[in-house]
């Protein structure tokens, strides 16, 4: 796998962090594929079910529009069409006010993620995000 | 073998990527792929000195009955690299994540940095020396003396500076 595939893969999951963390349904799809799938506690499965959970992320969501996902750990195995990413995801909350020390850890977890490259863009054929508990790694 | 160059994109990625399999290993338990991080005669220079994979998986096993595993991560940013495509020094902050049970919460349980050296061997780049210190350990040491070649970073070392901030 070449350096400018890495930095595109390290570049699709910050832009996939930014859209959530935004509530950008639109920006959010267009770093997955179109029959991608996003598993957490629910199964997500296509442009239209994925869509549905960003929505319900933008209504509901205890930290919502206030938190962060930070990606780090990266680790990349593949080649220039396909790769299997892990990655550590911890998620930052900002509580309101501007005092220092507000800002508080509300999950550390990881994701196990497939990236496939077509018409010269990666994107996620699948993401799967688990807590960091439990045996670690299985699908 | 040609002379060193300097470091490449590439090469920066796969130190990047060889701190992520570290930790990865370090934070699932996995023995063999923490000493696969270390080249040959590579040593962890953190308590008592491993320099063998027997050592190195001792180490960690020893490592593992602390009572923040499993659950806990280290996260690592604010990367220095000073090298060449045979040999760097590499700095870079760690913090440790435990994620407190029964809960979905979480905390940061230890912050400190590393100082590190980074050799290309057969099969990519691995630890020649890993040292790992705790933030507070800044207060008494300075960059560019005894811990790497990397430049100093000026008179107030962190803590002095975090200590400014928040009074």
């Amino acid at each position: 796998m070449e350096a400018a595939d890495r930095l595109d893969v390290q570049e699709l999951y910050a832009r996939n962090t930014w859209a959530l963390d935004l509530g950008d349904a639109d920006a959010f799809l267009d770093t997955f594929t179109a029959d991608a799938v996003l598993q957490m506690k629910r199964r997500y499965q296509g442009q239209a079910q994925i869509r549905s959970f960003v929505d319900d992320f933008r209504s509901r969501d205890f930290g919502f529009p206030r938190a962060q996902h930070l990606v780090s750990g990266l680790v990349l195995e593949g080649d220039g069409d396909h790769c299997q990413g892990r990655a550590y995801v911890t998620r930052v909350h900002r509580l309101p006010g501007q005092h220092r020390g507000n800002t508080h850890l509300m999950w550390t977890g990881y994701s196990l993620d497939l990236c496939v490259k077509g018409g010269g863009r990666w994107r996620f054929q699948s993401r799967t995000l688990r807590a960091w508990e439990g045996e670690i790694g299985r699908q | 073998m040609p002379p060193p160059g300097p470091l490449t994109v590439e090469d920066r990625l796969l130190i990047r990527e060889l701190y992520a399999r570290y930790v990865w290993a370090m934070d699932t338990g996995d023995l063999d792929a923490f000493a696969v991080c270390y080249a040959p005669g590579g040593r962890l220079d953190v308590g008592r000195p491993a320099d063998t994979p027997e050592a190195l998986k001792e180490w960690l096993a020893e490592f593992l009955k602390d009572s923040a595993f499993p659950g806990s991560q280290h996260h690592y940013n604010q990367f220095v690299m000073d090298g060449d495509t045979s040999r760097c020094d590499v700095r870079a902050y760690w913090a440790r994540l435990y994620r407190l049970p029964g809960t979905t919460g979480s905390q940061i349980i230890a912050q400190g940095y590393y100082t590190d050296t980074v050799v290309k061997v057969e099969g990519g780049w691995r630890f020649l020396v890993k040292r790992s210190h705790a933030a507070h350990e800044l207060r008494e040491r300075k960059f560019g003396q005894e811990l790497n070649t990397a430049p100093p970073v000026g008179e107030d070392s962190l803590y002095d500076v975090g200590q400014k901030l928040f009074k």
